[in-house]
């Protein structure tokens, strides 16, 4: 059951996770704007379902507010000229107060309010890990197909090479732009997933939120890249992989933490000495590879 | 006699001591285990799970069953929250007992088969009737902010003048309403003042207007932990700082109006008998806590000048059981 319980987890935290990807592994830009934006898409989505907005039409609009509140990142790093982490941290400090005029109180609760993810949690467990499941994937492939695709390729060359994209004819800010959209916009959503799977938005709810979604991307990514690639090469799939693999380690490491009674005050020591010694071993296999091809 | 026989005479009597032991036991111990999730690490949860612990099993006289409390704390951290949950869920505990609103929000979606007893929630009868899983009975600490004012204006009545200081959190922001429109009965003027962070707590204690002439806080577990920012103000003004739990009055604050941490642990064990004894918990009322008690920090009144005999003289009048406190 503990491997199920952290692979739900996951899967609830799979938008996020590859939000992060986009920014932190594509971009190579730092934003932790997340940890507002996930809060702003469970408060938008929240305040509308429970004014009695459908489904459909609140999801829409945290999505949009996520869009919103990335453009607004990006303005704020290019525009103001602001380095890309005091922006975000700068963000994340403008949406508390945006957050909490949505919400218009510290908490609403969804357990009043019908909800695709909460009436499919209720109902059937099975079919509710299914939905996610296929969900998770499917957002895999959009992913993958977006990295994979012409537009995709110069949303890399951001990351690797700016002045190469100019050179090119190329406009920066508007990949950034789109970059920081689209993490935040999924940052949003995995907010909406929250809200609806625990019953509620809660304006406290996304404190660490980015950390744990770039732990999981830099560990995942590290891991796989040291285990099955040489550490200069690029392959999308094992990233997507590795971004997966991170979001599992770290819900699997916590259930069994907490499964076998550890306390949660420890947690995150042992998490991240758990963490270091994954990352260690692999850097070790991945030499101990390197030595035996040179002999 | 060869090893064998001595094994099998050695087995003989080895089974035979275990088959009367067996015989004699003829009452095996049942086990009740209890799951309690805190949200965060501070004494008030503490005291609440004692008293519950306590009174649970001081309540709970039934030879053949041994109640085992498993106690997991998320450290405000929603992710560690629900794999709690989802545990206690996966290990079939007897009963649930998250402590706070949004414990017992994350409680209500993942919890459908086992019992839920909530302590220290804002949940009515009314939001359980709306509830779709409605398993579910709470105990209720919410202090009537309309009750303390009325305490206040009796203990001080030449109090025009009021700074109310509070945090974010779900159930102080509906009291902080209310209090505006009750406190205008008395004739008092509040001035309110939000933190949104505990690092906020500082300057926004520097912000308290210099005509109020005392500190109010709220069972608000935020501007709590800084209860030592507030002492200093208001022994600094020399006004007094009203809280509204016994952790602040033992924190340096003058006097509180409210129901101790303990007693509501203790109340909600009550509710946790009831279905222990098979009553299921959709049919347990919800239950609000009315016992008020007047906590006193006598060096702290001194200190912020405060009349001793005009406070017991309120407790009197209003039948609250005054208990004394010193600084800790």
């Amino acid at each position: 059951m503990v491997l199920i319980d952290a692979l739900q987890q996951t899967l609830i935290f799979i938008p996020l996770i590859l939000g992060i990807y986009l920014t932190y592994q594509v971009l190579a830009t730092t934003d932790l704007t997340p940890d507002g934006t996930f809060v702003l898409g469970a408060a938008i989505f929240a305040r509308l379902i429970t004014c009695g907005v459908s489904q459909t039409v609140s999801t829409i609009a945290a999505l949009l507010g996520g869009l919103l509140a990335g453009l607004a990142v990006c303005a704020l790093q290019r525009i103001a000229k602001i380095n890309s982490l005091i922006a975000s941290i700068l963000a994340v400090f403008m949406l508390y107060s945006v957050n909490f005029a949505i919400l218009n109180q510290p908490n609403i609760s969804l357990l009043n309010s019908s909800t695709l993810l909460g009436n499919l949690q209720s109902g059937n467990a099975q079919l509710f890990l299914l939905v996610i499941l296929l969900f998770a994937i499917a957002l895999f492939l959009c992913v993958f197909l977006l990295i994979r695709s012409p537009f995709g390729l110069i949303f890399r060359a951001f990351g690797v090479n700016k002045k190469l994209l100019s050179k090119l004819g190329k406009h920066p800010t508007f990949y950034l732009a789109v970059g920081l959209g689209l993490s935040n916009m999924m940052a949003a959503l995995c907010g909406v997933m929250t809200a609806q799977i625990n019953g509620y938005a809660d304006i406290n709810m996304g404190v660490g939120t980015a950390l744990t979604g770039i732990g999981a991307v830099v560990i995942g990514c590290k891991l796989m890249r040291t285990l099955f690639l040489h550490p200069a090469s690029f392959s999308l799939l094992i990233d997507l992989m590795g971004c997966l693999l991170g979001g599992y380690l770290y819900f699997l490491a916590l259930n069994v933490f907490l499964l076998i009674g550890l306390n949660p005050i420890y947690l995150k020591l042992c998490l991240g000495l758990l963490l270091a010694v994954f990352l260690s071993t692999a850097s070790y296999s991945q030499k101990s590879k390197l030595v035996l091809q040179d002999d | 006699m060869n090893f064998i026989n001595r094994l099998s005479i050695g087995l003989t009597i080895s089974l035979s001591i275990f088959a009367f032991n067996a015989v004699c036991d003829s009452t095996p111990q049942k086990t009740v285990t209890i799951g309690i999730v805190a949200p965060v690490q501070i004494p008030a949860m503490d005291q609440i799970i004692a008293g519950f612990e306590g009174e649970l099993n001081h309540l709970y006289n039934n030879n053949n069953t041994r109640v085992v409390y498993i106690v997991q704390n998320a450290q405000g951290d929603m992710n560690i929250m629900r794999s709690i949950l989802l545990q206690f869920k996966n290990q079939k505990v007897d009963m649930v007992v998250p402590i706070g609103t949004s414990a017992n929000q994350m409680a209500l979606s993942i919890i459908k088969d086992q019992p839920i007893v909530t302590l220290a929630s804002v949940f009515t009868e009314a939001d359980r009737a709306r509830s779709p899983n409605k398993n579910v009975t709470n105990i209720s600490d919410e202090v009537d902010v309309s009750k303390q004012l009325a305490f206040i204006h009796q203990a001080l009545p030449n109090l025009t003048h009021l700074t109310l200081v509070y945090s974010p959190d779900d159930r102080i922001y509906a009291q902080v309403e209310q209090s505006s429109t009750v406190a205008k009965k008395y004739g008092i003027t509040i001035q309110k003042l939000q933190i949104q962070q505990l690092s906020d707590l500082y300057t926004v204690s520097h912000r308290i207007n210099t005509n109020s002439q005392a500190i109010f806080i709220l069972k608000d577990e935020m501007v709590v932990s800084g209860i030592p920012t507030l002492v200093k103000v208001a022994q600094a003004r020399h006004i007094p700082l009203i809280a509204s739990d016994n952790g602040s009055v033992s924190g340096g604050a003058a006097f509180a109006v409210g129901v101790s941490e303990s007693q509501t642990g203790s109340d909600g064990a009550s509710l946790a008998l009831q279905v222990l004894n098979g009553t299921p918990a959709r049919n347990v009322p919800i239950k609000m806590m009315t016992n008020y008690n007047v906590f006193i920090n006598t060096k702290a009144m001194a200190a912020q000048n405060v009349n001793l005999s005009s406070v017991r003289s309120a407790a009197r009048n209003f039948n609250y059981l005054v208990i004394y406190l010193s600084t800790k």
